[in-house]
């Protein structure tokens, strides 16, 4: 059944053509984490994080992965860096499964993609200077000298708005939004052709937050990087991202050009995503509110995933999976029932 | 409309190791029974030093100026024994971690029973079955199976709900609610504040909603305070605030917010520099070194709070007064 449903969804892919151009390609990923057994006579129970993923990112490009939690979006972020190895399917990045390498291979590899972490204080030792903080992906690829060293450092910080000077400072001595700058330039620093940035700039108060956002769009413009962008807020994913994928219980469930998904959005899950956030204007609104929370990523029923708390479920959807198929100008969505609110 | 809780000129300076910091200045409000009153602000402004004033939960080596009354007692003159009475009782507040603020080895029926039989002197039984009760009414599912189990089998959502039950326990006059779904999913946020706002409709007591995110505060309070550097910058009903905002910060805050459906072809508009450190703040205007708008004046001169609008005041030197004049 669920082996049919993956089979759809890479027919549906396939109408994008592939090109060289990919700077990320992520292949019908699955990670399945095995829980510990609880019975000698039972089967050990597993977490189903990440249930068949397919991606396409282009140079340049920018694509924004939104969902609660449990949805499977950090895990993805893991998977993408080769933190962890997929349990099936494949991740390549610039043309090369990153699983397939390992030791100095993947290590020089990784010049190629870096990660923003949610956390400025916990992702920065307290104990280095950021000088050797920002440069530390060059000291792990080898190849420079201090001085080669000194001057890119120098070059970075002030691309994201630092001072060369500040190079001889300690985290601690920085602000909350000067400290994921300082991230920012150690993932710049290799000069990347992919940043993976996961909840970047949650925990920045908003007249920081929106800071550290004009900055990465500066940065995408002049260098061409492309972002996997994670994030929980919807409104950050839009004034990023040109495309968005919104994931549910380790799938995706519906992808498109983030202006096609914000305005018109085809899932239910991802309408009522839309219609839960909090907007700061006068007046009370009426909306669709949803019912129960995520289940939990331990079981794997048949049908969609989504059926046990969509308004609009039918028996259909509690049979069969529905796979996600183009509507058309790259959108596409799984759901028996897709779009028209209206109602 | 019957007031309930009233600050005057409530002042909050906390011992810190950079030497005293004034957390809250001159902050003053009235609570109407059944209204909610919504505090907005980022890090550092003060919104939850004024929460924990009121409750009598301030760190130690706090001091406190002004008077907070509560049907015209004033809590901040009270002994520990008399706040004890009325904390859990008369007012009652939720916390922003459902994970840390419930007792791990507790089950979950004892923990919402306790304030029942600390304040109303009920029995293990009585209270368990008014537990049960309160945790139906908050929305638990199973709430005969959910009464005997532990923290750490409820979702965050549901330990959330938990709270409000316990708060809502002795039926209180105040519920300060500090961040109540900032840990939780959008979707589950939405739940919870709705049953927030039923709950209060339902028994009329008043609420103080404090977030830092202004949609939230927008769609949930009636009555809105800005604070900034520890001192409410603006004020008014929610309606106003959210039509025009006058003070220069509320105004570059709300700039900053990336909008949802805004997308790509607008540049957000930020604010230069960072939200100040409390035991750092310069005299006078406390937003002046990040303020478009400042002036010598702004450095030695505290702005009063003035008129921008039918119940709508801030305070700033250089309000728009064409603005304001509407």
């Amino acid at each position: 059944m669920s082996g049919q449903g993956y089979a759809r969804e890479n027919v549906a892919m396939s109408d994008r053509a592939m090109t060289d151009k990919d700077v990320l390609a992520v292949y019908d990923l699955h990670k399945h984490y095995p829980l510990p057994r609880e019975s000698l006579f039972r089967e050990a129970g597993r977490v189903y994080a990440l249930n068949g993923v397919d991606l396409r990112l282009g140079a340049a490009g920018s694509l924004g992965i939104v969902g609660e939690s449990g949805c499977g979006k950090s895990t993805l972020a893991r998977l993408v860096m080769g933190l962890e190895v997929p349990t099936a399917g494949r991740v390549e990045i610039l043309g090369r499964d990153i699983a397939a390498m390992q030791g100095a291979e993947l290590r020089h590899h990784r010049r190629h993609f870096q990660m923003v972490f949610q956390d400025p204080f916990g992702s920065l030792d307290p104990r280095q200077k950021v000088g050797r903080i920002v440069a530390e992906p060059l000291h792990v690829l080898g190849g420079s000298d201090a001085a080669q060293r000194a001057e890119m450092v120098a070059a970075v910080l002030e691309q994201v708005g630092l001072r060369a000077s500040d190079r001889d400072r300690y985290p601690h001595e920085f602000s909350g939004g000067q400290r994921q700058r300082i991230a920012v330039a150690r993932a710049l620093i290799t000069r990347p052709a992919l940043i993976v940035a996961d909840e970047a700039v949650s925990a920045l108060d908003v007249s920081v937050q929106a800071q550290v956002l004009n900055l990465l769009r500066d940065l995408q413009e002049e260098h061409g990087i492309a972002y996997l962008f994670i994030s929980h807020d919807l409104g950050v994913v839009d004034y990023l991202c040109e495309e968005v994928a919104v994931m549910y219980l380790g799938r995706i469930v519906e992808r498109a050009p983030a202006k096609a998904l914000f305005a018109a959005p085809l899932h239910p899950y991802t309408r009522a995503l839309l219609e839960a956030v909090p907007r700061p204007e006068p007046g009370r609104r009426a909306r669709m509110v949803l019912g129960g929370s995520v289940p939990a990523q331990t079981g794997r029923g048949r049908g969609c995933v989504f059926a046990g708390r969509c308004p609009r479920a039918a028996a259909r959807c509690r049979g069969e999976e529905p796979p996600l198929i183009g509507h058309g100008d790259g959108h596409f969505a799984a759901c028996h029932f897709p779009g028209d609110f209206s109602g | 409309m019957e007031t309930v809780l009233e600050a005057d000129r409530l002042t909050v300076t906390l011992q810190t190791a950079a030497g005293p910091a004034r957390a809250v200045r001159d902050l003053s409000f009235s609570l109407q029974r059944g209204r909610c009153l919504g505090i907005v602000g980022e890090s550092g402004c003060g919104k939850s030093m004024t929460a924990l004033a009121i409750m009598g939960l301030l760190p130690e080596g706090a001091h406190t100026a002004g008077r907070v009354l509560l049907h015209g007692e004033d809590l901040l003159a009270l002994d520990d024994a008399r706040m004890c009475a009325i904390r859990g009782d008369r007012i009652a507040m939720i916390f922003q971690e459902p994970m840390t603020s419930l007792n791990p080895l507790h089950r979950i029926g004892d923990q919402v029973g306790e304030a029942l039989r600390l304040h109303k002197r009920m029995g293990r039984r009585e209270a368990w079955e008014k537990a049960l009760f309160l945790l139906e009414r908050v929305g638990i599912p199973d709430p005969h199976r959910r009464i005997g189990q532990y923290p750490h089998q409820l979702s965050g959502g549901q330990r959330q709900r938990v709270m409000i039950a316990m708060a809502l326990a002795n039926e209180p006059d105040v519920l300060i609610a500090d961040e109540p779904t900032t840990a939780l999913d959008v979707t589950i946020q939405r739940q919870i504040l709705d049953l927030i706002q039923d709950l209060a409709a339902e028994t009329g007591m008043g609420l103080i909603l404090i977030s830092h995110d202004l949609g939230v505060i927008a769609e949930n309070a009636d009555d809105v305070l800005v604070m900034y550097g520890g001192m409410v910058v603006e004020q008014g009903s929610s309606e106003a605030i959210f039509r025009r905002f006058a003070h220069p910060y509320a105004q570059g805050l709300f700039a900053a917010i990336p909008k949802l459906g805004a997308g790509r072809d607008t540049r957000l508009r930020t604010i230069p520099g960072t939200v100040p450190d409390i035991a750092d703040l310069p005299p006078g205007c406390p937003f002046q070194n990040r303020c478009p708008r400042a002036e010598a004046v702004c450095a030695v001169t505290v702005p009063p709070m003035e008129r921008v609008g039918e119940g709508h005041r801030a305070a700033c030197l250089f309000l728009d007064k064409a603005e304001a004049g509407a």
